[in-house]
């Protein structure tokens, strides 16, 4: 009774307090195994099934995938057999025009050709007609010139020969009037020196002195001074 | 006397420019005695002059001088001697004409030439005469710078016609016939 007497009633609270909390959590275990052996199966059950469901669609999106792969290749065959068909064409059209347009030609040149070979033909038969018809004034024309030039050319002959006498003789006089100065100034020069020598020899200085005079005169009378 | 008289009287008697220097450089010589002498010599300036240069190389000469005169003399003597280097460098500035002659003429002879030129040409006028054999029957004139030949080259080309006609008529060729032709 002592005992019970001095016991304090606030550790009793606390005492009882934490044998509740105890209590409480050893429940709450006992709960969280409880749920977790319930709910288990559960678990399993969606996890497979997810699984199968993720299987499922990845086989249908291959399945997919291989289907439009299938198309397209099918469909760039189609594509690239058509290109092939077009160009095939456009070479064939290209050839086609060509050989049109060489064969336009061709014959474009034969037809010319041929316009040619007829005009040369034509122009042979005008120009040898007309040579022949001008060769036939030429003929006539030198027949009646041929007397006239004859007589030009005789005439002219004569002027000329008339000419080369007239030049000779004035050649022979000039040479004669020529020969006949270099003898005067042949004989100029001795006289000079013949009259140089003497007069040097001759002369007595009285003489020379009226000499300087005169020609002093001269060169007064031509306007020196 | 002006120092144109001076020169007046000098060209009275001299015709050459050389001489007109020799002249003047024995006159120099006259008056520089005089002024070293002064011991009073009798007679007249000319008369000292003449006295001085007695028997001497330069008679012709002296005596050509003495013609000058007193006058002269004493115009001299008071000017001193710059007075002849005036007169020196005044015949320095006297025309001169240059002469290619056959030979050398004595005094009179270029005296007359001198004196010809003088009426002729210029009053002042003196004589350069050089010799040139080659100008024997004439001469050669050089007039301010200009050269004219009058020798005998210059009359013969003057007479040309004459001479061919005379040397045509002793060869015996007709001359109307060479000129005809």
């Amino acid at each position: 009774m002592h005992i019970l007497a001095s016991f304090d009633p606030a550790l009793g609270f606390i005492v009882g307090i934490a044998i509740s909390l105890i209590v409480l959590l050893v429940l709450e275990l006992y709960n969280n195994r409880r749920v977790t052996r319930l709910t288990a199966p559960i678990y399993e059950f969606a996890t497979k099934r997810a699984e199968v469901e993720a299987e499922r669609i990845v086989r249908d999106a291959t399945e997919q995938a291989r289907k439009i792969l299938a198309d397209a290749e099918s469909s760039g065959m189609a594509l690239a057999s058509t290109h092939k068909k077009t160009h095939e064409d456009a070479e064939l059209a290209y050839q086609q025009s060509l050989k049109t347009m060489l064969e336009g030609w061709q014959s474009r040149l034969s037809d010319e050709a041929k316009a040619a070979e007829s005009a040369e033909a034509a122009l042979g038969e005008k120009a040898s007609s007309t040579l022949e018809s001008e060769a036939e004034i030429a003929r006539d024309h030198m027949s009646s010139s041929m007397s006239a030039l004859e007589s030009e050319l005789k005439k002219r002959l004569e002027q000329e020969v008339e000419k080369a006498v007239a030049t000779a003789r004035n050649v022979a006089t000039q040479q004669e009037q020529m020969h006949i100065a270099s003898m005067d100034s042949h004989i100029m020069t001795l006289v000079r020196e013949t009259l140089r020598i003497t007069l040097k020899r001759e002369l007595p200085k009285e003489i020379h002195a009226d000499l300087v005079l005169a020609a002093l005169e001269e060169a007064k009378a031509n306007g020196v001074f | 006397m002006q120092q144109s008289d001076l020169v007046s009287k000098i060209l009275s008697n001299t015709f050459k420019k050389n001489e007109c220097y020799k002249k003047l450089l024995l006159l120099e010589d006259f008056i520089s005695h005089e002024y070293s002498q002064k011991q009073g010599d009798v007679g007249t300036l000319t008369d000292q002059f003449k006295a001085r240069y007695a028997g001497t190389s330069d008679e012709t000469m002296r005596d050509s001088v003495g013609e000058w005169g007193d006058e002269f003399f004493n115009t001299i003597l008071l000017s001193g001697v710059e007075a002849i280097e005036g007169l020196r460098h005044a015949v320095t500035l006297l025309p001169e004409i240059v002469l290619y002659v056959p030979t050398v003429f004595d005094g009179g002879q270029v005296k007359r030439i001198g004196e010809w030129c003088r009426t002729h040409m210029d009053a002042t006028v003196c004589l350069d005469l050089r010799i040139d054999e080659s100008t024997v029957g004439g001469c050669i004139v050089v007039w301010k710078n200009v050269l004219y030949d009058f020798s005998l080259e210059y009359f013969t080309r003057q007479h040309r016609d004459e001479i061919s006609q005379m040397i045509a008529r002793v060869l015996s060729v007709d001359p109307q016939s060479k000129a005809s032709a």
